[in-house]
């Protein structure tokens, strides 16, 4: 068992993170904390594309050709993330975007209070 | 790819052309035109025109099976992104254009009463909620899929809150319950990419050949399905919708809730039958039936909340949900029959619930009400909306000549030859509730004792202006149109496109 842990141990870290992030979500009634769950969930993935490009002993993917059999990361999930982690940042500002309005609105992010004032 | 000219223009260049030409009039009316909504519309009406034009284009390209391949750069997959359309994309590529070019010429009038001097911002959103749609109907490619789906549902996301008050709070929540869909969907696109190391979607097919069934690949489809299954409101996942449909202006109810989840449905069936289908059939089983059931428990939530609701559009709403319920159950039964049915179906609920969301925003501009009870007369006081809306409900309820009837009619062959009666039962169950929900619209529009048809109305004039009222027609005369021509649409493009051409028949799916 602690080898199944150890051996996979970035894969164990990234579903804890999505879980606290969901747990968020879920579970919290001020709407900036279900942000923040939300942004923890999607780091997490980000977490994990960027853990499968890594190779033990590897190097930064540039063709050398002094260096023969040098070992590779993977570039493609870096580059898949980069273009995550920018739909990542536009989805959080429209969502301050959006908290600002409903403060503005109703002077609350408390999901309770927000039910009874949106009545 | 092969060059593949036909006439002056390639061929080849139609799919970017679909996302491009919509995506370069946004940025020009974000950048010249703010405070100038003429010229706003002007150059949204001309963008979403040329977009038509490229969708029909399409549609001829991609009849009889034809498929239209384009890698950007020259980078063939896996290497590069590539689109890829063939009748079903170009289908949903028509649906996606035509309904956007009616919403625009019908939206500056009732713009000016909900947003007044933010018109021209609304123009640009609309326009890249329309090129990021266009974008996940043409890609063949799962990681930009991903990329489209949140430009699109970010731009969906400001058109709901521009509703102000309510609207905010409601775009709030369909932006957590949308971004934890699209982040279940990248969790299911990783998990495909460490299994096979492409994202290109016939490439992974191909590499999955080779790749045993395991706990990741099921991990992969279910996280897949969730996540598009939380953008297309299956049920339990439609928490978001109604007041997302509700609150948002007349305009823009009217695209989000005509395209937005059709496309949704669209990825998740080449997800399924596209990429994981070919080299895991037995896999999918007891996925689809788990589809199958949320899709019926969908369709009984949404007809029997929409039978309770008296706000027009929160009707439309649940009427909604019930419909993406039967394009889940389509999906879910996966003979080619009920999958037929389900691509159909998301033409004719996409082009009917535009219909209907315009009439009702005709009714608010009018009428200044769109409370069941407002129907009341509007068989005298509108009568050509009223005809619509009896043409409109015909489709949603699924009688002839119309097209829902075609969709009904496909999907039930194929609960049939699945030789599942008991779907077949939900179906005709919920067209009964359907029947009785929009009859109940026809009772107050028709034959209501009370009659607000001699009222004043908010304003004056016999009709709605044209304006508003050609696109409303258009989308009747559009439904009744592919009802009648419905043989030619399935065979010549979704019979004929390779994805259900190799689906197959009966009750083995």
């Amino acid at each position: 068992m602690s080898d199944l842990f150890a051996s996979r141990f970035e894969y164990w870290m990234t579903t804890a993170l999505i879980v606290i992030g969901f747990y968020g979500i879920v579970a919290k009634r001020n709407l900036v904390k279900q942000l923040i769950g939300l942004n923890i969930m999607q780091t997490a993935i980000i977490l994990l594309f960027i853990s499968m490009s890594v190779q033990p002993g590897g190097t930064v993917p540039i063709i050398d050709a002094s260096r023969s059999g040098a070992i590779y990361m993977s570039p493609l999930p870096h580059v898949l993330m980069l273009t995550a982690i920018v739909v990542m940042v536009a989805t959080a500002g429209v969502a301050f975007a959006l908290l600002i309005r409903i403060h503005r609105r109703f002077g609350t992010l408390e999901e309770d209070e927000l039910l009874e004032r949106s009545r | 790819m092969q060059p593949h000219r036909e006439g002056f223009v390639d061929a080849a260049l139609i799919p970017v052309g679909l996302v491009v030409v919509p995506l370069t009039g946004a940025l020009l009316i974000a950048a010249t035109s703010i405070g100038a909504t003429r010229r706003a519309h002007a150059l949204t009406v001309i963008t979403s025109g040329i977009n038509l034009a490229a969708a029909l284009g399409a549609l001829i390209a991609c009849s009889d099976g034809g498929v239209i391949e384009y890698a950007y750069g020259g980078w063939r997959p896996p290497f590069g992104i590539a689109v890829r359309i063939d009748g079903i994309g170009a289908l949903i590529a028509a649906l996606i254009a035509g309904v956007a070019l009616a919403v625009f010429i019908y939206s500056p009038q009732i713009l000016r009463v909900e947003l007044p001097r933010d018109e021209p911002s609304f123009f640009a959103m609309s326009l890249l909620l329309v090129a990021a749609l266009q974008g996940m109907a043409v890609t063949a490619d799962l990681f930009n899929l991903y990329v489209f789906l949140e430009i699109g549902s970010l731009a969906a996301y400001t058109l709901v809150a521009v509703g102000g008050g309510v609207a905010t709070l409601a775009s709030f929540r369909y932006l957590l319950i949308g971004t934890v869909g699209a982040s279940f969907y990248l969790l299911g696109v990783a998990y495909l990419f460490a299994l096979t190391g492409s994202l290109n979607g016939a490439d992974i097919a191909q590499a999955l050949m080779e790749v045993a069934p395991s706990a990741a690949l099921v991990a992969a489809v279910v996280f897949l399905a969730i996540g598009l299954g939380l953008k297309m409101a299956i049920f339990p996942m439609h928490g978001w919708l109604p007041d997302a449909y509700t609150y948002a202006p007349s305009a823009a109810s009217a695209l989000i809730a005509g395209l937005m989840t059709k496309v949704s449905a669209l990825a998740l069936l080449r997800v399924l039958y596209g990429v994981i289908q070919p080299a895991h059939r037995s896999l999918l089983l007891p996925i689809g039936d788990v589809i199958v059931i949320l899709g019926c428990a969908g369709i009984v939530v949404g007809s029997l909340m929409a039978v309770a609701q008296r706000d027009l559009k929160r009707l439309l709403a649940y009427s909604s949900i019930a419909h993406l319920g039967f394009i889940a159950l389509g999906l879910g039964i996966g003979n080619r029959d009920a999958v037929t049915g389900a691509v159909f179906n998301m033409v004719a609920h996409g082009v009917a619930k535009a219909t209907l969301f315009l009439i009702v925003g005709g009714m608010t501009y009018r009428l200044g009400s769109r409370s069941v009870k407002s129907l009341a007369g509007l068989g005298r006081s509108m009568p050509l909306s009223a005809a619509a809306l009896v043409i409109a409900a015909f489709s949603m309820i699924g009688l002839p000549p119309t097209a829902g009837f075609t969709a009904k009619w496909y999907l039930i062959m194929g609960c049939l030859e699945a030789d599942r009666p008991d779907l077949f039962a939900v179906v005709v169950a919920s067209t009964l509730l359907s029947a009785w929900y929009f009859l109940r619209l026809f009772e107050a529009a028709f034959f209501s004792a009370e009659d607000h048809s001699a009222d004043e109305p908010l304003r004056a004039g016999w009709e709605l202006p044209v304006s508003m009222l050609a696109p409303i027609a258009a989308g009747a005369a559009a439904l009744i149109a592919l009802g009648l021509a419905n043989q030619t649409v399935i065979v010549r493009l979704i019979e004929s496109s390779a994805l259900v051409a190799g689906l197959a028949r009966g009750a083995t799916p």
